[in-house]
């Protein structure tokens, strides 16, 4: 049975998350992809907005989508797990509701504490300017009333310019001025028994091809994208850096005579592109 | 697990943050430096890039729009808006403002939407478990994400603009708002291979204020190809037998009526058409005595079956539309028939008859129709006998001799109202009466012509009479004289004229371009080394049918290749052959054409069968604060998404989406590669030719 809880807790050592949505792999904890990509040189590619600049699309945020070929291997490896998603969304029951909104009226009053102190703190800081700036106000206001003609008497209440910081008002702020969060990760543990959703790639021969390919080369420690923007199958960097002079345009593809067009291809697109080409040929057959 | 932000933390969050972006792509490096400063840098970046990825989305309560998600229909419903989202994004419906699921993932993950179920908000992790079913897939989502982001305003694909290629010229289609656009289309879905309804909708963007009724009357039209003529009667002297009096058929129609005809005293009622009453159409007038004419003209479809002249005009109506609607009739009649125009007007003293066939007004459509002028009776008073008069309408095939009476399917018609035929009838034998017996007939108003609808089946028979003579062989041929009615105006065939010389004909044929170019260019064919054997243009060989000639033009050209040093490059393997031979350079556009083995197609006009299967996604708008939903005008791109593993399309795939379309806005094709996306469009080019001239 599967049970709801909402979670404050800090994050616990486990395997990488990947949670599967249309057949496709992403990871939405930031924590995780940096894990993934310093220590299992496993890049993916971000697809999300960024939260500080939504709009623009050089910068991309979570979730970070992998590749198949890199689903499997981290599958393999035990670094990851498949984690299931509710087939339909969950109707939370009374108890999570009331968790949270406790939640949301415990953060709005921290604030409000967090924001008086904040204030308080602020007029110290400024309490001399204010005290001048009370001081001038003061002295218009006898003026007016003076050329107004009324008598009045000039001597300044001395008690009046005494100045209690607790004293200041701050006004209420209401509560659908706090900050909220809206959550990129869900903040909704599933607890109990669920079974792990099926992950089938490679399935088709040239699927196994692309998959034995990425893993070699895996093993051997290169940094592995996706190279269908430029033609080929994958981009393979080399360790240390990821700089986009420095990557190879790589074409996989079986041994038949169409073979011999495509390296051809390849080979012109490295003429404009100063990059050097290697074209993978891998025989049909067993044991690939 | 993860964290979910305190209060505390939240609240740090309130100065504005460091917008600065991370370094793009990591360090410029070119090789492995083992340096202390390389790894520093390679730190320092991973440092920023978790720092940003791991920045939570936090904004004020009030700033956030908030929204209901409903599973049912796949919808998120909001209330309120803010910003300036809602200017080009999301609907209503039945007074409650939904947002598509794509929309409310975009505008979750720019932190100005929050969505709620059931009590508690969705992470963006939910929502792209949740919102990415059914028809929108995840690579369309990405696609729809790549394009908001950097501006571009995208909507659903809102199906094609059913635009005719006029209205486009005139740039009317960008004036057409949303409910015209699904009338449009639910039209077009009706009929979609009837020219008709495009006609119609014309007719409808120009006619805006038309009612729904005369729609449906529009599509009862179903004119036969009958002939009618006209013959108006001016009873009186009139003045002149100016325009004014031909009635204008504006509703080639014929229309049954009760009314009552007032002529020499006696009023005639005529029959009302019973048969399948469809529309009734108001005609008020006023005879002579002031009584009001009955109204009540039915209308019924044309069947269009029976052809024989004695069933009466019972039978195969047609719809009129008088009045407001007349010139809509004008439109839809398109198989009117050539009209005769006889005006035949009694003399004061009744002696005769006086007959002429005034001006023939102008058919409807593009039948030709033989003028004859208007012939006054004061002008030039020529008067027939009743004998004449009676042969004109035979030749006319208005009158039937046997019985001596006018063809029973008539009408007649002026300015008050319709008349059936046996009034006619009656009014004809009134007039041989009054012939025979050379009495007086009384006069009736000037206004009160009439014009009589003669409806018989000719057939056509004007067309049938002309003939096109046979001159082969022949040196002088005698022509038939063409009948009256087709010619022009003024015209009067002498006997010399219809004497055609064949032999004259022949000589003035032969200035061919061929000969032209003979003479331009006549060293070409005189050079007897170079150039005699196969610059010869025509063809000398006997031939008595298509095949024959192919095979001597054949032989021939096999002949004039015969004999060339590199003969033997070719001789041998069939599947190599010059693609360009000597006796093919006559031009330089010969060559030419010889030489293009790639045909140039326009890909987007070449389907024959257009259809919608490769399904467009997206039409794209240039951002435009102006931007109306309403009235989104016309597209700037289409995007159709496909995954990476999904072939590539067909070339007749491809013109058959654009032929579906018919509009000149590309189409680009969004491949998605697990993130990756890349837009491909199919446009058509043409490949330059340097040599134009020659």
């Amino acid at each position: 049975m599967r049970v709801y809880q909402f979670s404050v807790l800090k994050m616990v050592e486990s395997k990488v998350k990947l949670h599967l949505c249309n057949g496709q792999c992403f990871i939405w904890n930031a924590n995780d992809a940096d894990v993934l990509r310093q220590e299992f040189h496993c890049v993916g590619s971000l697809v999300g907005c960024l939260p500080r600049a939504p709009r623009q699309n050089t910068h991309l945020g979570l979730p970070l989508q992998l590749l198949p070929e890199e689903t499997t291997l981290l599958l393999e490896k035990g670094v990851a797990e498949l984690v299931s998603t509710a087939d339909t969304l969950f109707d939370p029951n009374e108890k999570l509701i009331e968790e949270f909104k406790a939640h949301r009226k415990s953060s709005y009053c921290q604030q409000i504490e967090l924001f008086r102190a904040e204030r308080k703190k602020e007029i110290l800081q400024n309490l001399p300017k204010i005290i001048e700036g009370k001081r001038a106000k003061r002295q218009k206001m006898l003026e007016e009333k003076h050329e107004a003609g009324e008598t009045v008497d000039k001597e300044v209440n001395e008690d009046e310019e005494e100045f209690n910081v607790d004293k200041i008002t701050i006004p209420p702020v209401p509560e659908h001025h706090a900050l909220v969060q809206l959550y990129t990760e869900s903040p909704y543990i599933v607890t109990g028994q669920s079974s792990p959703p099926l992950w089938s790639y490679p399935s088709t021969d040239q699927e196994r091809l692309r998959y034995s390919v990425f893993k070699d080369l895996w093993e051997k420690g290169y940094f592995i994208t996706s190279g269908s923007k430029f033609g080929g199958d994958f981009l393979v960097y080399p360790e240390f850096v990821f700089s986009i002079r420095a990557f190879v345009l790589m074409g996989l593809f079986l041994v038949t005579s169409a073979a011999i067009l495509k390296i051809i291809h390849l080979f012109v697109r490295k003429e404009n592109q100063n990059i050097s080409v290697f074209a993978g040929v891998i025989a049909i057959g067993a044991g690939l | 697990m993860h964290t979910s932000l305190s209060g505390e933390k939240l609240f740090r969050f309130r100065t504005p943050l460091d917008k600065s972006l991370p370094q793009k792509g990591g360090i410029k490096d070119f090789a492995p430096d083992g340096s202390w400063l390389q790894a520093k840098k390679l730190e320092k970046f991973y440092e920023e890039r978790l720092q940003a990825l791991s920045e939570p989305r936090v904004e004020k309560s009030s700033d956030l729009v908030k929204g209901e998600w409903n599973p049912e229909k796949c919808l998120v419903e909001f209330e309120k808006e803010k910003g300036k989202f809602w200017i080009h994004m999301g609907f209503v419906d039945v007074k409650r403002k939904w947002l598509y699921p794509e929309e409310a993932l975009f505008l979750m993950e720019t932190s100005v939407l929050e969505v709620w179920y059931r009590g508690l908000p969705i992470s963006l992790q939910q929502a792209y478990t949740f919102f990415l079913v059914g028809s929108l897939s995840m690579e369309q989502y990405q696609v729809y994400l790549h394009l908001r982001r950097i501006g571009y305003v995208v909507l659903r694909h809102q199906g094609r603009l059913n635009f005719t290629r006029y209205e486009k010229q005139l740039g009317l289609d960008k004036y057409a708002n949303k409910k015209q656009r699904k009338r449009k289309q639910n039209e077009k879905q009706e009929n979609p291979s009837d020219k008709k309804s495009e006609e119609q909708i014309s007719s409808e963007m120009f006619i805006p204020t038309k009612s729904e009724e005369a729609d449906t009357a529009a599509e009862n039209f179903n004119v036969s190809a009958r002939k009618k003529h006209k013959i108006l009667i001016d009873l009186p002297c009139a003045k002149d037998h100016s325009k004014e009096n031909s009635f204008r058929m504006d509703a080639s129609v014929t229309v049954d009526t009760y009314v009552t005809m007032e002529t020499n005293g006696s009023k005639y009622k005529c029959l009302q058409n019973d048969k399948g009453i469809d529309e009734s159409v108001d005609i008020t007038s006023c005879n002579g005595n002031g009584d009001k004419i009955n109204e009540s003209n039915s209308c019924s479809s044309l069947d269009g079956e029976s052809h024989d002249s004695v069933n009466t005009s019972q039978n195969n109506k047609v719809c009129a539309e008088f009045g407001a609607n007349r010139h809509k009739c004008l439109e839809m009649d398109d198989e009117c028939s050539e009209t005769i125009n006889i005006a035949i007007s009694l003399s004061k003293d009744g002696k005769g008859l006086t007959s002429g066939l005034i001006d023939q007004e102008e058919p409807i459509c593009d039948t030709s129709a033989a003028e004859v002028k208007c012939k006054h009776p004061d002008e030039s008073p020529k008067s027939h006998s009743m004998e004449n008069f009676q042969k004109h309408l035979e030749e006319s095939d208005l009158l039937d001799t046997h019985s001596g009476k006018l063809a029973p399917v008539c009408r007649v018609r002026n300015h008050q109202g319709w008349y059936t035929s046996d009034d006619l009838n009656e009014w004809y034998n009134l007039i041989c009466y009054n012939a025979a017996n050379n009495q007086n007939l009384q006069m009736v108003e000037p206004d009160n012509s009439l014009q009589v609808v003669f409806e018989s089946d000719l057939n056509q028979n004007l067309h049938r009479n002309v003939i096109f003579p046979d001159i082969g062989e022949k040196d002088m041929l005698v022509l038939r004289r063409p009948d009256d009615r087709l010619l022009p105006e003024n015209i009067t065939l002498s006997d010399s004229s219809l004497i055609f010389n064949v032999q004259n004909y022949h000589k003035t044929k032969s200035k061919t371009r061929d000969s032209r170019r003979e003479q331009n260019i006549p060293y070409l064919y005189e050079l007897d080394f170079s150039y005699a054997g196969f610059m010869r243009s025509k063809f000398r060989g006997q031939a008595r049918s298509w095949k024959e000639y192919r095979e001597c033009v054949k032989r021939e050209e096999f002949d004039a290749s015969g004999s060339t040093p590199v003969q033997y490059l070719w001789q041998e393997s069939e599947e190599v052959v010059p693609l360009v031979r000597p006796e093919n350079a006559v031009s330089t556009a010969a060559v030419l054409q010889k030489l293009q083995i790639i045909q140039e197609v326009d890909v987007t006009k070449m389907c024959k069968w257009p259809n919608n299967k490769e399904k467009i996604s997206y039409d794209v708008y240039l951002p435009d604060l102006k931007f109306k939903k309403s009235q989104p005008g016309i597209p700037n791109h289409r995007i159709c998404v496909v995954r990476s593993v999904d072939p590539p399309p067909s070339i007749s795939e491809v013109s058959a989406l654009y032929g579906y379309l018919d509009d000149d806005i590309p189409i680009h094709w969004a491949v998605v590669d697990n993130g990756e996306i890349a837009f491909y469009e199919f446009s058509p080019i043409s490949l330059p030719v340097d040599i134009t001239v020659g």
